[in-house]
């Protein structure tokens, strides 16, 4: 029983830490661009559990989990050239309260309630409180080890930041499935559409995204993980008024986060990748040390009609860790 | 059940945070590349046309049509030698390695605001010819310069192309003596434009946007000629006797007036002696009004004593250290000496050098040049048009760029200190210079009328959408005068007595009421001709009477005006003075009747001895009140441009 109950809280935990590491809004959603998550990762996704749940069809609140870390991101405008790119660092804190509704043997509903925080040490436009809901409709087919688990999901977000041009919201609408290599190694894929709304258009934002997470299990050691993530769609960058920027953009703005840096945003179409290498320390039965560096890299879709020198690209680099305690 | 109201719930949710989240729909400070300025409704729009755009009987701007680019370019290139780009180059012979060719890229940031690349070429005829790529980052913020449009003309960004101008200075299609010729070719096709627009305000016909501030003039067309199509206006002190020759000049450049990029290759020091040579080619294309011995000079063919006698030459030689340029780079002038001796070093330096002096220095004739400002006194003398242009019309300065600069500068007060000491009231109640915008009662000019219906026009109040005419007084035991529609632009007024009346306009607009505008009518039902019977033929009898007016207007004078008032073989047909010949001339005299701004008109104003060599013709004197046998052919002039001028 007590082993039964221990799997089914790993998959819980893992999805929602799965659509945690998506819908968090940190550093990066504050850009929308390549890097989405700044951490908590997904855990030991090995143990799948049952589809079956037992007892009451509602469980209400029957998991809690909060985050607090810290993030150093090198990158926070997503810059392009050298006098673009800023740093700093943030304090991120995410409480989420999950129910579930089992709907019969092989599908429940699992209900999310989330709600964010960061501050950034420099730039405090930045920081941000979000709050947010998803639902994810889950089905697995039958009870056995290497059953998957399919589901589709929505969850939706107020955001809002110092930087009121970003103060808005997003959506998600996705599919995903999860399941078992073996009994070390679980993945974890999705597909999304995301639209994202604000005050400036800049950040109205839509975009697709496919991601793929990888966790091995080190056993009681902890759990090493791999994720990497496309996108493809808006992305927003803060730079210089140059020609080439402005050439990229589809609009911009200046950016009301960054004062006295004369830094406009701008949005643009790009291909971003994003790959994350984590480590996560179980410290006892429902909490855990994350540590993870996540980069990503956006390129413009689109190029200027004329030559540019250098790089379209940007790079970004987030190292963070995290203390995972669950209730 | 449970079920259904869980998702019930849900979409109730997502529908919530969906509309919530809508972010708004951008903030005011969005930019969208590629969009075009906004123009702000209310505010001057006269940018880049005449101030005398030739108004048609049905309201159209001559100048700003169809027809006029055609006619231009039917005069200057009848065989459409150059109707694309590469016939043009190739005609002017870009890249042929023959010649003196140079190229300079900079920010043309006082100006249109664009960044420019201009190719300039010297032929080994002397012909000259600069190609100008004009790029323009459209960002949809306020108008103005952008170094980032520099950027756009260093990579030649073909987004950021918005057009191609091409100047030549050649001889026209009949040959002789070479003249400035305007054109615009387009970015994808390279087909002559006969349209364009240069500063994000709508398209506006050739030559105009050019010709406004390269000092051409902007003369009617004539009638349909034989062929059916009318002809671009023969200037008759134009050296080169060719139509098309509108008298436009190649402006210096004024290199400290542009912006220079940091790009290796394109600094300003790197580019100063490319910008020298293309002055010196320019200084080729300004007539000499006296011998030189200096070498730049040698290039220069003598002035014809009517026409503009090339006065920006100085100003290339000064900027160069004076004859024989012998500085490498340009540096602005000195405050000329008769500003310095007037004590308006600061009138020169913010307002005339910024924001008059480049487009006036190309004006001007032989017979009078009080238009180039070259001194103060010439300024001075028009106080009362920079008045009404710079503080009333918001025409001057003629492009956008210039007008928002020169309000936005310190300019803007030390002309209002100008004009106030002129006995303008150039400030507000709070002090403030008077900006265009406002609205200005304008009941027309003090006129004399017989009794009976007259048809009073408020139209050419500035800014204005309401009107408010009113009766202020009348002559003692004259029986009532009446005012109807008094709330229209053209009320009629209907006195039964003779007499002074004196009427009143107030006109409005959403910022509120003007300042009244008084308008004095004197009434003489023994006026003759009445104002309505006057034609033509009344005013060409006083145009040719004696060599009051044909002294000079003639090809007789030794100092050609641009218009003849003598009967001519205007239309070419080998006979002069028939009722073709008369049509064309009607036209001509017609041109010099400004129905924008009829005060205005030359044709007024000159006889009346305004900037016309100190001439004020007999009849013509407007110190007087109307009605005064001084000034009745004044009023015989006026009443016939008040009813239209019909021929």
């Amino acid at each position: 029983m007590h082993q039964r109950l221990q799997a089914r809280w790993r998959l819980v935990g893992f999805i929602v830490a799965a659509l945690l590491n998506l819908a968090t809004p940190t550093a990066s959603t504050a850009q929308d661009t390549a890097t989405g998550t700044v951490v908590v990762p997904g855990p030991d996704p090995t143990g799948m559990g049952p589809a079956t749940l037992r007892g009451s069809p509602w469980s209400i609140a029957d998991r809690v989990q909060v985050d607090l870390g810290y993030t150093y991101d090198d990158n926070v405008t997503r810059g392009r050239a050298a006098d673009e790119i800023l740093a700093d660092q943030l304090l991120g804190l995410n409480v989420s309260v999950g129910g579930t509704l089992r709907i019969n043997d092989n599908t429940q509903v699992v209900v999310t309630g989330m709600l964010n925080g960061e501050k950034f040490k420099s730039y405090n436009g930045l920081s941000n409180l979000s709050g947010g809901l998803q639902a994810e409709l889950q089905y697995r087919q039958s009870a056995a080890f290497d059953a998957v688990t399919f589901g589709v999901f929505a969850r939706g977000w107020l955001d809002n930041y110092v930087s009121q041009l970003r103060d808005g919201g997003h959506i998600a609408l996705g599919v995903n499935a999860q399941g078992a290599l073996t009994d070390r190694i679980g993945v974890y894929g999705e597909l999304a559409w995301n639209r994202r709304y604000a005050q400036s258009d800049v950040w109205d934002l839509n975009y697709y995204s496919a991601r793929l997470n990888l966790d091995y299990s080190l056993g009681h050691t902890g759990t090493v993980y791999l994720s990497g993530e496309y996108r493809r769609g808006n992305a927003v960058s803060d730079g210089r008024p140059t020609l080439v920027n402005v050439s990229l953009a589809q609009v911009f703005v200046l950016d009301d986060a960054f004062p006295g840096k004369q830094l406009y945003a701008y949005r643009y179409d790009a291909r971003t990748w994003v790959g994350t290498v984590g480590y996560n320390l179980p410290l006892g039965q429902r909490a855990s040390i994350d540590i993870s560096w996540r980069r990503a890299q956006g390129t413009p879709i689109d190029r200027p009609d004329f030559d540019v020198q250098g790089s379209l690209r940007y790079v970004d680099n987030q190292y963070s860790v995290y203390l995972l305690k669950a209730f | 059940m449970t079920f259904t109201r869980l998702f019930a719930s849900l979409a109730a949710a997502a529908a919530a945070l969906l509309l919530a989240s809508c972010g708004g729909g951008g903030s005011s400070g969005d930019i969208h590349p590629g969009t075009d300025t906004a123009l702000v409704a209310g505010e001057p729009n006269a940018f880049l046309l005449f101030p005398n755009p030739q108004v048609q009987p049905d309201g159209s701007l001559q100048t700003d049509s169809l027809a006029y680019a055609q006619a231009y370019f039917a005069a200057i290139d009848p065989n459409n030698t150059k109707d694309t780009l590469a016939k043009w180059k190739a005609a002017n012979g870009f890249d042929t390695g023959t010649g003196t060719q140079v190229t300079a890229v900079f920010g043309d940031s006082r100006d249109l605001g664009f960044g420019r690349r201009i190719t300039a070429r010297q032929n080994p005829d002397g012909t000259l010819a600069f190609f100008v790529e004009n790029y323009l980052v459209k960002t949809g913020a306020a108008y103005g310069f952008s170094p980032i449009n520099l950027e756009a003309a260093i990579v030649r960004d073909p987004k950021s192309l918005v057009y191609l101008a091409g100047i030549e200075f050649s001889p026209g299609p009949a040959g002789g003596s070479s003249f400035a010729k305007f054109f615009n070719f387009n970015v994808v096709t390279g087909a002559r434009e006969i349209m364009v627009d240069v500063d994000g305000r709508g398209d506006k016909a050739m030559p105009g946007p050019c010709l406004t501030c390269h000092g051409g003039r902007a003369d009617a067309l004539t009638p349909p000629d034989a062929s059916g199509k009318p002809r671009f206006n023969l200037l008759h002190n134009a050296v080169s006797r060719a139509r098309g020759d509108t008298q436009g000049q190649l402006p210096p450049f004024e290199v400290d007036g542009f912006q220079f990029s940091t790009t290796p290759g394109y600094t300003r020091a790197e580019q100063e002696a490319s910008l020298k040579t293309m002055n010196r080619m320019i200084l080729c294309s300004y007539p000499l009004p006296a011998p030189s011995t200096f070498p730049e000079d040698a290039c220069r063919r003598p002035a014809g004593a009517g026409e503009w006698q090339g006065t920006a030459a100085a100003l290339v030689k000064a900027s160069y250290g004076g004859d024989g340029l012998p500085n490498p780079a340009y540096a602005d002038v000195d405050v000329p000496a008769s500003w310095r001796a007037a004590g308006q070093t600061p009138l020169y330096t913010t307002v005339i050098a910024p924001a008059c002096r480049m487009c006036h220095i190309m004006r001007g004739t032989g017979m009078q040049s009080d238009i180039d400002l070259a001194t103060y006194e010439k300024f001075q003398s028009y106080a009362d048009r920079t008045y009404a242009t710079v503080v009333n019309r918001g025409n001057m300065p003629l492009a956008k760029l210039v007008y928002d600069l020169f309000h936005a500068s310190s300019g803007e007060e030390t002309l209002a200190n100008f004009l106030g000491s002129q006995g303008f009231a150039a400030r507000d109640a709070g002090g403030k210079p008077l900006r265009p915008g406002r609205p200005i009662a304008d009941p027309g000019p003090d006129r004399v009328l017989r009794q009976g219906v007259t048809r009073l026009s408020g139209t050419g109040s500035l800014f204005a959408n309401t009107y408010a005419w009113s009766i202020v007084s009348a002559p003692n035991g004259a029986l009532p005068a009446t005012l109807t529609d008094a709330n229209t632009a053209q009320p009629t007024f209907n006195a039964a007595s003779d007499g002074t009346y004196l009427l009143s306009l107030v006109a409005g607009n959403d910022l509120g009421p003007s300042a009244p505008k008084l308008l004095t009518l004197v009434v003489n039902n023994a006026l003759t001709p009445a104002p309505n019977a006057i034609r033509f033929s009344d005013i060409k009898a006083i145009l040719q009477d004696g060599n009051k007016c044909q002294g000079c207007h003639s090809p007789a004078s030794p100092l050609p005006a641009p218009i003849y008032f003598t009967n001519e073989d205007r239309d070419g047909d080998g006979a002069a003075g028939s009722a073709t010949d008369d049509a064309w001339y009607y036209a001509e005299v017609r041109s010099r009747i400004n129905f924008a701004e009829i005060a205005a008109s030359p044709l007024l104003r000159k006889p009346a001895g305004f900037h016309h060599r100190g001439f004020r013709g007999e009849g013509f004197d407007t110190s007087m009140a109307p009605g005064q046998p001084g000034r009745a052919k004044y009023d015989l002039f006026l009443n016939w441009v008040l009813n239209g001028a019909p021929q």
